[in-house]
Formats: C-alpha cells, sequence, structure tokens
C-alpha cells in the first residue's frame, strides 16, 4: 500500500542551521502515529514541508504519493499548523465555511461542515465569535476544527493539546481516537504520555534525522517494568529494600532527585510481583503516587536522544 | 473565484479596502468638485492654455485641452500621476500581510499557491478598478456638463482614457504583487514602493550622467511610460499602451516564481 508520508534524504536548511538533514521516512495508514523529539529535533519543520508552507532544500518528500503543494492534494490532508493566525474581524464560523468552500463543499453544505466541526470539538457556540475575541486556547482548539473539515485523509496535528486546559485538551484526545478510524493521524507532541496514550506508533526525531520509527511497544518494554514515581526521592535504602523481593532484577533510580523508579523483573506473575512492591513500600512507610506497567516512554526516550546530546545533563 | 470573492468581500468590509477607499474617493469628489467648477475649462481659454503649453509643451496642450474634452484631460493626467500612489493603497496587502501572520498555512492545503497568487492580484485589481471606473463614469459626467462637446466626442474619449488608466493600473498592481510576494507586511510593502521608485530615479540619474544610454533604466517602473501615454503622436501612445502588457508579464512572472519559493 502507497505511503502516507515518504520522506527521501530530505533536508531542510535555514542558512547554515539544519532543521532537517537527510530524513528518511516512510508512514503507513493506520492507528494514530507520534512525532516525538527534542525542541529543534525537526518535527515542526517535517509538517510545514508537509504542509507547503516550507520548500526542501533537498531531497524527496512526498505525502498520499504526491509532492506537497500539488493541487490534486487539495482536501485530501489537513494541518493544524503553528503560528497560523485567523482573519481578524471575520467570525470563525464564516471563516470555516469559506474554508469548506474551497475543498470543493457548495456554501450550504459548507456552512453545515462548519458547524459539524465546531460541534465535534464543543466549541459551537464560538461560530460567531470573532478571533481576536476567543483566548489561546479557544484559537487553538477552532484551528483543530478547521483541520477536520471535510474528509481529509491525512490529519497533520502540531502540538494539538499545548496551551490547552486539562479538560479541553482530554476532549481533543478523545476526538483523535473517535476520528482515528476513519483518517490516520500525525500528532507531533512534547507530551510523551499523550503520545503513548493515542498513537499506535512513534517517529522521533533528533537533530533533524530520524532516530528510531517503530511500534511504541517495541519501543518501551511493557512485560517486564515498572514504573513507579514516589511521595519521596527513592534512596538507596529503598532501592536494597526492592532488590530483595524474588523476581527483581534491576533497579533504577532517577537522576537528580527525581521521584521515579524503574523496576525491572523476570518473575513469572507480575500481578504477584506488583502487590509484594506495593506491599514493600507500603511496610518502609512510602507513598506511592504513581504506578504502571512497562517502562516510561519519556525515559525511553530521553534514553535514544541523549547520547546525542553530551552538553545535556544526566 | 472563491478565493478572490472572500477576498475581495473582506477588503469592502474591512481596514484592507477602506485604508484604499477613503482617501481616493475623497480626493476624486475634491477634484471633480473643482472640475465642475469649470477649472479645466479655463484651460482651453488663452490665459490657461498659455500657462499649461508652457508647464506641459504646446502640442501637448494643444491635444488634451483644446483636440479633446479639457475637463476630461485634466482628470486623465490626474489620474495618471496619481494612480500609483493608489494603486499602493489599495493592493499593498495583496500577500505580505497574511503570509506575516500564517494565514496561508490554513489555505494551503485546500488550494495553491499559484491560485492564491491569482486570487489576491485579481481582489486587489478589481477593487482599484471599480474604484476608478466609478470615477471616470463620474469624469465624463461632469464633462458633459462643463464642456461644450458632442456626447459621442466625451463618451468616446472617456471610453479611451479609462481603458488605458485600466491597463496602467493593472502594471502597478503587478509590481506591488512582486513586492508583496517578496515582504512579510503591508506596511513593508507601503514603505519599500517609494524607496523602489526613488532607487530606480536615483540610479538611472547617476549612471545617464556618464552614460546617457542608460537611461532606459527608467523604463523598470512603468511610471516612465506617463508621458508616452499621453503623447500628441497617437503612434506613440499606442506603443506605450502595447508596452503595458509586457510589464503586467514581466512583473507578474517575477513575483510568481518569488511566490512560489518563498516559506510561508
Amino acid at each position: 500500500m502507497e505511503p502516507m508520508v515518504e520522506a527521501q534524504g530530505l533536508a531542510k536548511f535555514y542558512g547554515e542551521v539544519a532543521a532537517l538533514n537527510g530524513l528518511d521516512l516512510s508512514i503507513g495508514r493506520g492507528g494514530p502515529v507520534g512525532l516525538v523529539g527534542p525542541n529543534g529535533a525537526g518535527k515542526t519543520t517535517l509538517f510545514s514541508l508537509l504542509g507547503g508552507f516550507l520548500k526542501p532544500s533537498a531531497g524527496v518528500l512526498r505525502m498520499l504519493g504526491r509532492t506537497p503543494g500539488e493541487a490534486i492534494l487539495r482536501g485530501r490532508f489537513a494541518i493544524l499548523p503553528q503560528d497560523a493566525d485567523f482573519k481578524k474581524g471575520v467570525a470563525i464560523g464564516r471563516q470555516l465555511a469559506f474554508f469548506a468552500r474551497l475543498q470543493g463543499m457548495a456554501a450550504a453544505k459548507a456552512q453545515t461542515e462548519a458547524e459539524r466541526v465546531l460541534s465535534l470539538l464543543g466549541i459551537a457556540d464560538w461560530a460567531r465569535h470573532l478571533p481576536e475575541q476567543l483566548s489561546h486556547g479557544q484559537l487553538k482548539r477552532t484551528a483543530i476544527a478547521q483541520a477536520l473539515l471535510g474528509e481529509p485523509e491525512l490529519v497533520l496535528l502540531d502540538e494539538p493539546t499545548a496551551g490547552l486546559d486539562p479538560v479541553a485538551a482530554r476532549e481533543v484526545r478523545r476526538m483523535i481516537l473517535l476520528q482515528s478510524t476513519e483518517r490516520t493521524f500525525i500528532v507531533s507532541s512534547h507530551n510523551l504520555d499523550e503520545i503513548r496514550d493515542l498513537c499506535r506508533e512513534v517517529v522521533l526525531l533528533d537533530q533533524g534525522k530520524l532516530v528510531r520509527h517503530c511500534r511504541i511497544d517495541e519501543l518501551i518494554e511493557t512485560r517486564h517494568y515498572l514504573t513507579i514515581t514516589l511521595s519521596v526521592p527513592p534512596t538507596d535504602t529503598i532501592a536494597t529494600l526492592l532488590r530483595g523481593l524474588e523476581g527483581i532484577r534491576g533497579i533504577e533510580i532517577s537522576p537528580n532527585g527525581g521521584h521515579r523508579l524503574l523496576i525491572q523483573f523476570d518473575a513469572a506473575d507480575a500481578d504477584q510481583l506488583q502487590i509484594r512492591v506495593m506491599e514493600a513500600l507500603a511496610s518502609a512507610g512510602i507513598s506511592i503516587i504513581h504506578f504502571s506497567r512497562g517502562q516510561n516512554l519519556s525515559d525511553r526516550v530521553a534514553d535514544l536522544v541523549l547520547p546525542a546530546h553530551p552538553e545535556l545533563p544526566r | 473565484m472563491i478565493l478572490c470573492g472572500d477576498d475581495l468581500a473582506y477588503a469592502l468590509t474591512g481596514l484592507k479596502g477602506w485604508v484604499f477607499l477613503v482617501p481616493f474617493f475623497l480626493f476624486w469628489f475634491w477634484i471633480l468638485d473643482k472640475l465642475q467648477q469649470g477649472a479645466a475649462v479655463w484651460l482651453q481659454k488663452p490665459a490657461g492654455f498659455a500657462l499649461s503649453a508652457w508647464i506641459l509643451n504646446p502640442d501637448l496642450a494643444l491635444s488634451l485641452f483644446k483636440s479633446h474634452p479639457p475637463t476630461l484631460s485634466a482628470y486623465y493626467l490626474i489620474a495618471l500621476y496619481t494612480l500609483p500612489v493608489f494603486a499602493l493603497l489599495g493592493s499593498c496587502n495583496q500577500l505580505a500581510g497574511d503570509a506575516g501572520s500564517g494565514y496561508f498555512r490554513f489555505l494551503l492545503s485546500r488550494c495553491t499557491r499559484d491560485e492564491i497568487w491569482v486570487a489576491r492580484l485579481l481582489s486587489a485589481y478589481l477593487l482599484i478598478a471599480a474604484g476608478s471606473m466609478i470615477v471616470g463614469l463620474a469624469a465624463a459626467i461632469v464633462t458633459l456638463q462643463t464642456d461644450n462637446r458632442p456626447v459621442t466626442e466625451v463618451i468616446g474619449y472617456a471610453v479611451q482614457i479609462n481603458w488605458t488608466l485600466l491597463l496602467y493600473l493593472l502594471a502597478w498592481v503587478a509590481l506591488i504583487a512582486l513586492l508583496s510576494a517578496t515582504l512579510s507586511s503591508a506596511a513593508a510593502c507601503l514603505l519599500s514602493a517609494p524607496m523602489l521608485f526613488f532607487v530606480v530615479k536615483t540610479t538611472t540619474f547617476v549612471l545617464q550622467l556618464q552614460w546617457p544610454q542608460l537611461d532606459v533604466l527608467a523604463y523598470v517602473l512603468p511610471g516612465k511610460l506617463t508621458g508616452l501615454l499621453v503623447d500628441p503622436d497617437a503612434s506613440v501612445a499606442l506603443w506605450a499602451l502595447l508596452a503595458l502588457p509586457l510589464y503586467v508579464l514581466a512583473y507578474g512572472a517575477l513575483a510568481i516564481y518569488r511566490f512560489r519559493r518563498r516559506d510561508l
């Protein structure tokens, strides 16, 4: 099947600075894909190239089998861009209806479609509002709504929940999950818990290059790890206490005074081991704030990215 | 068409259009009021004609104020010399503002850069052209009231000069489209156009002191054709008129080349 996104030797330079530098990537259809990486990894640049906002300095980029910017892609993909303002002085509903008309809908259908996507995000009441009357978070939700107009096969969302309140962010995640049965989402985010909850696979970029592209369950080991966040920073005493439990193979304490413990185990019965760990911590008078099976995605991403950044603290 | 219509509607209902419309119509209301009071008819009379012959040249003055209805000729001259300013006011925000604000990012998944460029050029042109047509019609009506000329002559001359003005306008709007495709704000475009005019004029002046043949550099801007468009020799005026589409093509090609490649 034709890939949704395909890059070969893709590069984008701003003067001497390489935002993308020889990126090779192929993303197929299916569940949501997370695009992650540290600041300056090239995530937004990749989205901007796909959206046709930027032109590649070198290499090949194809989206839905076409070069970004081709007329035939009209309405087949949608994007939530960063740093894009709606037109001032024009009601949100009218602007969305205009976008829908550009996608080929008749005026009446476009109006209905604008109302539909605003309702989908729970913001139908804002249709008559002007952009300058909305807050940053409200504008972000409106911009997400415009990305859902029509029937795009591919939806690119750049930091969709950044700047949203927790309730609005949850609504956006719920919407992505609901819609992802009908279209492919590529979601860029620094919120790796969100990526883990939403996405089937993850693309990790760093310094303009692909570091890893795989299924999330290939990146984070779920069967033999427990991640525990304690109420106090874990000490060597706690680590020694847990190492004494049957089936524990290793303990990693998060550096720099973090509260997280990563426990590697080989016990056949993971559920019983979890209970033993909790009992041991309770007996030592230590409260658990968060307990989850598997490695933490943030830690795995850091493991993969930090070797290329000797300047960053370990 | 949807893009063009939306932009035109936006211009008519917002600051983008009114920045042009208000000064344009105020200016022409004032000028047409003066013309209706007979300011141009006076140029037919000996004293007025002597003055215009001294300022312009006798042949041109004769052509404009004796051979043709003087009120329409006065309108034509004033329109030719003020049109670049109004073209700049009406079309400086074709692309630059929305490129700077990132608004085009909402459009690029729905239309191509070429479509955006053409739509914006057309909407800016139609806005100013509509204004010019209204003023041109008003000038013809004033001429019928003030100049003692046959109706057919006034109408024929009005059609001729308005067609010329519309073509001349298109050349200026295309030049401003080139600036707008390069810059990221309407204000920058508004400032850069006079600077470009100044640079071309100064450079040409300095260079032709040493190499007189380099005065052709002044033809980089369509303003150089103004004098030719009113030339008493009809063949010269016709050649100048036929050169205007070349300006449109040259500026248009450069502007679209730039807009296709720029980062939005």
